[in-house]
């Protein structure tokens, strides 16, 4: 490795180092530089401005040459990417492409990355359901990974925290799965979803049909106004980064706002190779930087580290940083660093179709939302023959009847379409159970062009999850039935772990430093001054999509961090 | 506007020509670059009249005056598996020589049970009607798409709107 370190140590000493600046290093960068601290937020990837960047946000659908279409060569060159949802013609430049970045599936697992300033928050579902108590108690309650350190009593005034700042639109639904947050005006339910949550409702006690609660300015406030960001204008076309700020990301949101404050320090096209751990002062003391353009070594120092990565990449970064005191990985003293991995099952579909409410649609804007079903199998006691439960999407639309025929009669069939019945469709996020044996781990040998040891994947389903495919296809099928839905189509795609795109864990949270890397302010409990706050310090999964939780998570340790430094215990 | 009117206006306003590339029409090469598969000026006579029979040019102009027919080739090309290239040009090898009569050519390669017929009738008619619709063309003057639709119904009346043709 050849060091460049140009400039003197002072001038690469900061307050604190953020690594990542997706969605949770976002927020860190904005806590620290909103209390005074000089920040470097580093990204592996490229600059991705908000507004300037976003280059096919105004394209129409006809711009796209195969209007939006993967083509063959891209699909053959991209096995794994290709199959991400959102890896279309219009986006696909903010995702990770397969040769760029290998990694070794020792067991299949789709790993989707965005390599960019912003990270993935500019391609997220903006889903954001708060975790109630009977999440954090799942573990210690049905016996497995480790007891969570926090219940939802320390997060939830740290939720409110950040659902004003980032602006999450939704119902006040009262339930206790699901807990109330600071909500903006929900977006609407239409017709076919209100008639299947009446029907639901009516028919089961414990199950509810909610809209999504979602990262969107539906009316945005003074707070949302003062970032920069407007109403969100039903377009659909997030991915490409929103010309309205409509949703959040950090690139509309968090790091222009710590930009603002005048002491961020963003540096793109820097991969952290480790983080360097000085044995005489028993503390980390900053990291070594490798320049992903020029490949030349820096390393930049601080009192504090915040690990922000992405989950996987966390990982990766802890098991690289080795030294005398921890030669298997920073803080990995229990061996479990990069173990209990896991992340949510998506396999399931189902889909089905409504002759009722024909003369009602929707119309207007595209809703970049859907339904929630929140989890209800296993909540207040354990009653089916697998542990935990899933929670599902659900959405409606009407369809349009294909037009028939050929010539004149075609051409009026679609310049005038008709509409058909209403389609409906759900996909289940079921909790894994974390397992010693789903693992991440470096190669001993192979690195990459960036002096990165190849990182090994080797996750899998279990009977668990299994049993939970069969629930969720019987009991949805049930609920379809039941609301007079016909052609009822169960799919369980089989698809690997990962597509799922909430990989989590393998530097857990715990009270103890013999079973879990990280104490209940996600500080490793063996280095104190490296604090991890993305995916990788998910205890459990359950089943809500995680990233609000990352953000609130990172919100409280920030506080902590910055509370402890002032009082000199950091 | 007449049928004549509209076409001619097509051409003035450039619109059709969306999808040609910059190479310049000879009498022995097509209109389009193709990369994998093989199309002869013959066999791009009887496309475009096809096309033209699939959606033909009422008072607003059809499937070649949008470039639909070039667009289905270049989807062809580019985005269709190595198997579905040859069923589609083994399909259109056979009939190349027929009249381009769409609703013809379907009933006799359905009554044949032509498979090679059938995928290319299937695919051709799917991606003119595609190239249609998401022609610049419709999306802007026949059914609007909107870039920034602002507020969204969930639950509406079903309107009737008047026919377009």
């Amino acid at each position: 490795m050849g060091y460049l370190n140009t400039k003197g140590v002072a001038e690469r000493t900061y307050d604190a180092i953020v690594i990542g600046s997706g969605i949770s290093g976002g927020w860190a960068a904005k806590e620290f530089t909103e209390k005074g601290l000089k920040t470097l937020m580093l990204e592996r990837g490229p600059d991705v401005r908000h507004l300037k960047d976003y280059p096919t946000t105004n394209m129409m659908p006809w711009e796209f040459e195969h209007r939006g279409q993967l083509t063959r060569e891209i699909i053959e060159a991209n096995p794994v990417i290709s199959k991400c949802y959102a890896f279309r013609e219009d986006a696909m430049h903010f995702f990770v492409k397969d040769k760029d970045h290998p990694y070794a599936q020792d067991k299949p697992f789709d790993w989707i990355r965005g390599y960019q300033v912003g990270g993935k928050s500019l391609l997220w579902a903006r889903q954001t359901q708060r975790w109630s108590e009977f999440d954090f108690e799942g573990p210690a309650r049905d016996g497995f990974a480790v007891d969570w350190p926090i219940r939802y009593k320390d997060l939830a005034p740290w939720y409110s925290y950040v659902e004003k700042f980032a602006g999450i639109s939704g119902n006040k639904d009262g339930l206790d799965t699901l807990p109330d947050g600071e909500f903006l005006p929900a977006m609407e339910m239409n017709c076919v979803e209100k008639y299947f949550s009446g029907k639901v409702a009516e028919t089961y006690k414990d199950r509810h049909v909610i809209i999504g609660r979602a990262a969107h300015l539906t009316v945005p406030q003074p707070i949302h106004l003062e970032q920069g960001r407007a109403q969100c204008q039903n377009r659909n076309l997030c991915q490409r980064g929103c010309p309205f700020g409509g949703y959040f990301s950090s690139n509309s949101s968090t790091i222009p706002w710590a930009l603002k404050t005048g002491k961020l320090t963003l540096q793109p096209n820097s991969v952290v190779h480790s983080i360097i751990f000085d044995d005489r002062q028993q503390k980390a003391t900053g990291v070594r930087v490798v320049d992903a353009v020029s490949k030349a070594v820096t390393e930049y120092f601080a009192p504090v580290i915040f690990v922000n990565a992405a989950a996987l990449n966390t990982n990766l970064i802890l098991l690289n940083s080795t030294s005398g005191r921890f030669p298997n990985g920073l803080g990995n003293d229990s061996g479990l660093l990069g173990k209990y991995v896991a992340f949510h099952n998506y396999r399931a579909r189902v889909s089905a179709e409504y002759e009722g409410l024909a003369d009602s649609t929707q119309s207007g804007g595209r809703r970049p939302n859907s339904g929630y079903i929140p989890r209800f199998r296993n909540v207040y006691k354990q009653e089916t023959d697998f542990l935990r439960g899933y929670a599902a999407g659900f959405g409606g639309y009407r369809s349009t009847m294909p037009a028939k025929g050929w010539g004149e009669d075609l051409k009026k069939g679609l310049l005038n379409p008709t509409p058909g019945n209403w389609q409906v469709g759900s996909h289940m996020m079921g909790e894994t159970i974390p397992k010693e044996t789903n693992t991440v781990s470096l190669d001993p040998s192979k690195k990459d062009a960036w002096d990165m040891p190849l990182m090994h994947i080797n996750i899998a389903y279990d009977d668990n999850d299994e049993k939970m495919v069969a629930d969720y296809l019987e009991q949805t099928s049930e609920m379809f039935r039941m609301a007079g839905f016909t052609n009822i189509t169960t799919n369980d795609s089989k698809q690997a772990p990962g597509l799922d795109i909430h990989e989590m864990g393998g530097v857990r949270m715990g009270h103890d430093p013999k079973t879990s890397l990280l104490n209940k302010w996600n500080q490793l409990h063996h280095c104190k001054n490296v604090f991890v706050t993305d995916g990788a310090c998910m205890t459990s999964t359950s089943t809500q999509n995680p990233s609000l939780t990352y953000m609130a998570l990172t919100a409280r340790a920030v506080d902590y961090a910055v509370t402890s430094m002032k009082k000199g215990n950091l | 506007m007449n049928r004549r009117e509209v076409i001619s206006h097509m051409i003035w306003m450039g619109a059709g020509i969306a999808f040609l590339p910059s190479c310049v029409y000879k009498q022995d090469q097509v209109s389009i670059q193709l990369k994998k598969i093989q199309i002869n000026p013959k066999q791009e006579k009887f496309l475009t009249a096809l096309a033209a029979a699939i959606i033909p040019a009422t008072d607003t102009p059809g499937a070649t005056e949008l470039g639909a027919h070039l667009f289905a080739l270049k989807m062809v090309d580019d985005c269709m598996t190595k198997e579905s290239q040859d069923a589609f040009m083994a399909g259109l090898k056979s009939l190349q020589a027929e009249e381009p009569d769409p609703a013809k050519l379907m009933t006799a390669a359905e009554a044949a049970d032509n498979k090679e017929q059938l995928a290319f009738l299937k695919d051709y008619r799917r991606l003119v009607v595609q190239g249609y619709t998401m022609s610049e063309y419709v999306m802007t003057n026949l059914l609007p798409y909107q870039l920034v639709p602002g507020k969204y119904y969930g639950c509406v009346p079903v309107k009737s709107l008047p026919a377009k043709s």
